[in-house]
């Protein structure tokens, strides 16, 4: 496989995985903005181990969540009720703490950074792998007890309140598993890229991963899914002249479909409908295939 | 001693900006109901326009600082009908993102047509970097004083139009109760157009006092701006003009007495820090939100 459509597909990998880490949270109402923060933890624990330590990557890949979702659970407790608006700049606040730590400890080589780290042995295995089980963990959360707690404390805490289920725990549960998520995105981006360095993890990841989940928008979990591989996309077939307007037609995406459609492109009734389109196609195509069988059977006989 | 009462003197004049860029932040969150991360972006416009202005004209200052009011104004109430939609939803989340899409188009203008990204140097005229007054090692320039001055008059203007005036009065309506306002005859959409271009000509005026403490100015400036800026409006409590002004002038001399006597980059972590535990222990800021 050629590098650019690796790099294309690692980088697509990532950013579905760090919109989901938005998406969760956001799903409560509150606009988390530490998947940065845990995304940046889980790309130099996977560059320290597999650089000092020697660790094998695949290690450094299964563990890079649990230590997200621990470092997420530490600010969680904090944030836990916090309103959506109070929670995005404190969560903005606990990036600029990790980078202002990450460049002045030696041992993670400082503002320099930790580079040499090794690639992936499987890229597109691993991708796959990775994508297939962070996206069936969270369409199962989705579509569990959690989600719909999580989905009634969106449109209404006083009325989720009323319902039963505990907010604080609803919110940090919500949080962890976007540290978890993050912190393998992080990881990704360690073995991808292969050098880390503080500034990196900063407000332009968030830049990219705004327009991602708030144009696929933010009520399913596939807006982040199609806005990924498109918006990471564009630059590869606009001509040269345009890629430098980047991130002007990204910011003019962004404004005019907050504007014109605030729940973005790939809404709840959108994914119905091609969920029933899809339902209605496998059985046509089922039916053709048994008439087509029973056919065969009937000219045997 | 000497050092302190210079780092001091510094933070004064430091927070009192901040304090400015609060206040203006407060009233577009307070009466329109958006979060405006941009509106430290507009700032830097302005602080582009006057420098622009200064290279045409050959260093006039008469020109420069109406100029840089003006297009912070103006590209100000452009915003306002792309807010309007969500905040009539009072989508305030959503306001955010789409002031970081509004950043994201004016950090690409400054960044490749404004100098081409270089930063961009004031001619002494505007940045009064000569000391005004001397006591050993203590030496305070006359833009600082400017700066303080000039801020404390262009608050106190602010307050007289919020607190003494018709307009300030229909403004506080819509601050406690947009739709009660409505229903008492205040025209919401012009009060709300307005208070974008009252935020707008303190961002100008904000612009000529950032240029003139800096002496330069550049397009990442915006965002490192912007983000003190609303951690600051945070640790004071959302919506409060009063707090946002004392926690403005906290954070310039927490900020220059942290660069004065701690080590590499960390006043930045401790400002955040401090931020990340009022959120943890009082959500509401210190002084309480006002929305």
């Amino acid at each position: 496989m050629s590098l650019p459509l690796l790099s294309y597909l690692s980088f697509t990998v990532i950013f579905i995985l760090l919109s989901w880490a938005l998406y969760l949270p956001y799903r409560c109402g509150q606009l988390y903005l530490a998947p940065v923060y845990t995304m940046a933890i889980g790309a130099y624990f996977a560059a320290y181990t597999t650089t000092a330590w020697s660790w094998p990557v695949l290690l450094a890949i299964v563990v890079s969540p649990l230590i997200g979702a621990f470092f997420a659970f530490l600010p969680a407790i904090g944030l836990r009720r916090a309103p959506g608006f109070t929670t995005a700049i404190a969560s903005l606040a606990l990036i600029f703490i990790l980078q202002t730590v990450l460049r002045n400890l030696k041992f993670l080589g400082g503002a320099l950074g930790l580079f040499a780290i090794p690639p992936l042995d499987y890229p597109l295995t691993t991708l796959a792998v990775v994508l297939f089980v962070s996206g069936t963990i969270v369409y199962r959360i989705d579509h569990s007890r959690l989600g719909r707690a999580a989905e009634l404390l969106y449109y209404s805490r006083e009325e989720a309140a009323c319902f039963g289920p505990d907010l604080a725990l609803v919110s940090i549960m919500m949080q962890v598993l976007s540290g978890a998520l993050s912190a393998l995105a992080g990881a990704l981006y360690a073995f991808a890229v292969g050098s880390v360095f503080p500034d990196a993890f900063g407000f332009s990841i968030l830049v990219v991963i705004f327009p991602i989940v708030f144009i696929g928008g933010t009520l399913t979990m596939w807006g982040s899914v199609v806005m990924a591989a498109v918006l990471w996309g564009i630059p590869l077939v606009l001509p040269e002249a345009v890629i430098d307007w980047k991130d002007v037609i990204y910011g003019a995406i962004l404004v005019c479909v907050l504007v014109l459609r605030p729940e973005g492109v790939v809404s709840k009734e959108l994914v119905r409908k091609v969920g029933l389109r899809a339902q209605s196609l496998a059985s046509a195509v089922r039916c053709a295939w048994m008439s087509k069988k029973g056919a065969g059977a009937g000219d045997a006989l | 001693m000497e050092a302190l009462i210079a780092q001091c003197v510094n933070g004064l004049a430091v927070g009192s900006i901040y304090a400015l860029i609060v206040t203006g932040f407060n009233l577009l969150l307070l009466v329109a109901g958006v979060v405006q991360y941009s509106y430290a972006h507009i700032i830097v416009i302005g602080m582009y326009t006057a420098w622009f202005v200064m290279q045409v004209t050959g260093g006039g200052l008469l020109l420069a600082i109406p100029s840089a009011i003006a297009v912070s104004t103006v590209v100000s109430m452009l915003t306002e009908p792309l807010f309007r939609p969500l905040a009539r939803k009072g989508a305030v989340n959503q306001t955010f993102v789409m002031s970081i899409g509004i950043s994201m188009i004016l950090t690409h203008v400054m960044a490749k047509h404004l100098h081409q990204g270089i930063p961009i140097s004031f001619p002494d005229a505007l940045s009064g970097r000569t000391a005004a007054i001397e006591f050993g090692v203590i030496a305070v320039s006359k833009g600082q004083i400017f700066v303080f001055f000039g801020s404390i008059a262009a608050v106190a203007a602010f307050m007289l139009l919020l607190y003494r005036t018709m307009m300030g009065r229909a403004l506080r309506a819509m601050a406690q109760s947009p739709i009660i306002a409505k229903l008492v005859g205040v025209p919401t959409v012009r009060m709300s157009m307005a208070s974008y271009g009252i935020a707008g000509f303190l961002g100008g005026v904000t612009a000529v006092f950032v240029a003139m403490s800096l002496g330069s100015a550049y397009p990442a400036l915006a965002d490192s701006l912007g983000i003190k800026v609303i951690a600051t409006v945070l640790f004071a409590g959302l919506g409060n003009l009063n707090g946002g002004l004392v926690c403005g002038l906290i954070l310039g001399m927490a900020e220059s007495l942290t660069t004065g006597y701690l080590p590499g980059q960390w006043s930045n972590a401790l400002a955040f820090a401090m931020i990340m535990v009022t959120v943890m222990f009082k959500p509401q800021g210190l002084f309480g939100t006002r929305i």
